[in-house]
This record gives structure tokens, sequence and C-alpha cells, in this order.
């Protein structure tokens, strides 16, 4: 059983955190090291994906088999830990969206209902 | 059958790449069982959305094709024909390949692996793509975190939806008008075919799939938790509300557009449908006060 100091996450992986893949990378990192404790230190990390977040708070924070303290987020990416962390178990309304429906039968009907919208 | 391409693309109007896309689509329709020739006139331009749809469409139904494109270099340069510029074509060299367009108003199409054991190449290759976008649109760093926001989104769903081998992403910026359009595709199995394989209740169609989709519905929730579906509905919420831009999906014969006024859902006619799923962007990137975290959900 071991505790790390704490984990570089841009040296180790990157400075900018995209996917739910490199989650996961952090959480085997620590399970191969048998670490029971980490900190994990966000310094230097400018970006982070709302996916990479939330694998990471499920995969990493909540992990029964270790336990983590983050240090040095960002105020930005502490706000999407945040967001992440509040949105966990909300129960959401989905919309009716059958008015919004439009079924066509040919390409020019297609492009008729297209060009009676205002784009960019 | 060949069928001449001479697109009339208004670059203000996002949606008319689609619809010109479209018309072509007819055309190869009614020819389907014969060898066709898709020949560009020497001076059509060509969107993103427009080339996006037209070669994922191609794809989904293996159709026999053959590109001409006489003097029109653009389209070669884009890396139509070869259907996407590959990073494994260029192995050592594919970052210097990529610089090569850092004076260019575009980036060609760029196909790359989806594999999970393709992670680090795969984001490197993100980074690299949304360093040329920076350098050469000359976007703010507040935009620019939107920008790699909406693309990380995007890949990281084909990634871990999509079961498609290959993503593609193709891009165009419009210095006068100042805005940046953004393709990201697969030819995977479509987001029905996503929900159908963990037996989602109540989604027997693609547009059913699409409202799903954009509602938030995720196929990978946790155990008695809706802690996922909200990277979609961010990035529109990012796009639309804090960049003004547009933004447009297609998933099998399915079609979804949402602007500033209207988010409507539209069903193709029964003879149009893709394999895969494409997102389509128009990004304005001239917002000196946006800041992307304020559009988290």
């Amino acid at each position: 059983m071991k505790t790390i100091k704490a984990i570089q996450v841009s040296a180790l992986f990157s400075n900018d955190l995209k996917s739910r893949l490199v989650a996961r990378n952090i959480r085997n990192f620590i399970l191969e090291k048998q670490y029971v404790s980490v900190t994990i230190d966000f310094k230097n990390v400018t970006f982070t994906s709302r996916t990479f977040m939330d694998e990471f708070y499920n995969q990493v924070v909540l992990n029964p088999k270790f336990k983590t303290k983050i240090i040095n987020m960002s105020s930005d990416i502490q706000s999407m830990f945040d967001a992440v962390k509040a949105t966990q178990h909300k129960s959401r309304e989905y919309k009716n969206e059958s008015d919004h429906v439009f079924t066509f039968s040919s390409v020019s009907d297609v492009n008729n209902y297209l060009n009676g919208l205002s784009f960019l | 059958m060949e069928i001449k391409i001479k697109p009339r693309i208004k670059d203000r109007n996002f949606i008319s790449g689609f619809q010109e896309a479209l018309k072509i689509i007819e055309q190869i329709n009614q020819h389907k069982d014969e060898d066709i020739t898709l020949s560009f006139d020497n001076h059509a331009f060509v969107s993103p959305l427009f080339i996006t749809v037209l070669l994922i469409y191609l794809k989904s139904h293996n159709l026999k094709y053959k590109i001409e494109v006489g003097k029109n270099n653009y389209i070669s340069t884009i890396y139509f024909e070869k259907e996407g510029l590959k990073p494994e074509d260029f192995p050592l060299h594919f970052n210097q390949k990529l610089s090569s367009y850092r004076n260019k108003t575009y980036l060609p199409i760029i196909s790359f692996s989806t594999k999970l054991e393709c992670n680090d190449e795969r984001n490197s290759l993100v980074s690299a793509i949304e360093t040329i976008l920076k350098n050469q649109v000359g976007l703010q760093p507040n935009v620019l975190i939107g920008l790699k926001y909406l693309i990380s989104e995007s890949v990281d769903n084909i990634v871990e939806h999509s079961e498609s081998e290959r993503a593609y992403i193709f891009a165009q910026y419009f210095k006068t008008k100042m805005f940046l359009d953004i393709c990201i595709a697969d030819n995977g199995i479509s987001l029905l075919g996503s929900y159908q394989k963990v037996n989602f209740e109540n989604i027997s169609n693609h547009v059913e799939a699409l409202i799903a989709a954009q509602s938030g519905k995720s196929t990978k929730n946790l155990p008695d938790a809706e802690n996922r579906g909200f990277g979609i509905k961010t990035s529109k919420n990012l796009l639309i509300n804090g960049l003004g831009g547009n933004y447009l999906m297609i998933s099998g014969e399915a079609l979804y557009i949402k602007t500033s006024e209207v988010e409507n859902f539209v069903k193709m006619p029964p003879t149009i449908s893709w394999k895969g799923t494409i997102i389509a962007m128009r990004i304005p990137y001239q917002n000196t006060n946006f800041s992307y975290i304020n559009y988290v959900e």
C-alpha cells in the first residue's frame, strides 16, 4: 500500500484533457501503482472537456479503491468539476418534441422548408 | 453516369451547402446501380457541410464512384478524392504536413482512427488541428477554449458511441464574415444503432434517436444516475447562446437544426439516409466577452 505525494496530470498526460479515455488512464495509473491515497495536481492543466471531467469524477474521485485530494485546479476547471458534480443525480425532464418534427417526401420539399429558415 | 457538380453555395447561408448536397444525392440515387463519375466544375465553391454530407453519403451506400476535378485544385487539396488526409500516410511528419495549411483558409478533410488504443495520437492530432485553426483564424484564447470544447465533445462521442473505424474533420473559415465552419463526422452505427444496442426504451427510429440525443438521454448513464448526456447540450448552449452560431446534426434519415430562432427535427425523404452521424457548426469567432464556462450545464 503506497501513498504518492502528487500525480502531475499535465506532465504525465496532457495540459488539455479531452476524453473519457484520459480519465480512465489516470485511474489505471493509480491502480497499477497500487496507491491508496493520492494527490492529483492540476497545475498547468489549461482545459478539460465535460466528458473528461465526468469520467474523472466517477472513475477517480469516487473510486472506492483509493482516496484522492485534488489541488491546483484553475477557476474554470474547478467550475467544470463543480458542474459535473452537481449534475450526477439530477433527474431531468425531457421535452416532448413532436411539434418540432417535420416530415418530407422529396428533396425539393426539404429545401423549400430550409429556405424559410434563417441561418448565419 | 457523369454527374456535373457546380453547387451554388452561398457562404452567408450555413444551410446552403446541405441543400446543394441533397440535390447531388438525388441525382446519385437515380443512378445508384451504375458507375458514377462526380465531375467538379473548375470553379465550384464547396463548403465543409456540402463535402462532408456528400462524402458520408457515398461511403454509407458503398457506391462505386470516381471523382474528376479538372482544374479545380481545391477539391484535390482538401483530399476529397482520397476520402481525407490520413495521419498514417505521413507517419513521421504529419504535423509538418498539417502546418503547410497554416496560411490557407481551410484545413483539408482529415480522416483519423477512432480505435481506443490510438487515443494519444488522436489527442495530439486534435491539438494540432486546433493550433492550426488558431493561427489561421487568429482566434482569441477565450474563443479557442470554446472551440476546443466543441471539437473534443464531438470527437469523444464518436469514439465512445459510433463504432466507426474512422472519424472525419473538415474546417474552413470566412475571413470577411468572421466565422468558421467545422464538420465532424463518422461512418458508424448512427445514434439509433447506439440506442438500440442497449435496448433503450421508446426509441425505434432515427428521428426519435436524434431527439433523445439532443435531450441528453445517454446510453451509458451509471446505474441510478443521469450523469451523462450533458456534452451535446453544453455544446449547443455554448455555440448558439455564447457565440451566436448555428448547429446541425444528421444521423440516419434524421436532421436536427438549432439556431437562435429555431430548434427543429426533419425526417428526410425515404430514399435519403446516412450511415453514421454528421455534426456541422458555424462558429462566429469574434466575441471578446465570451467565456465557455458560463455555458456549461
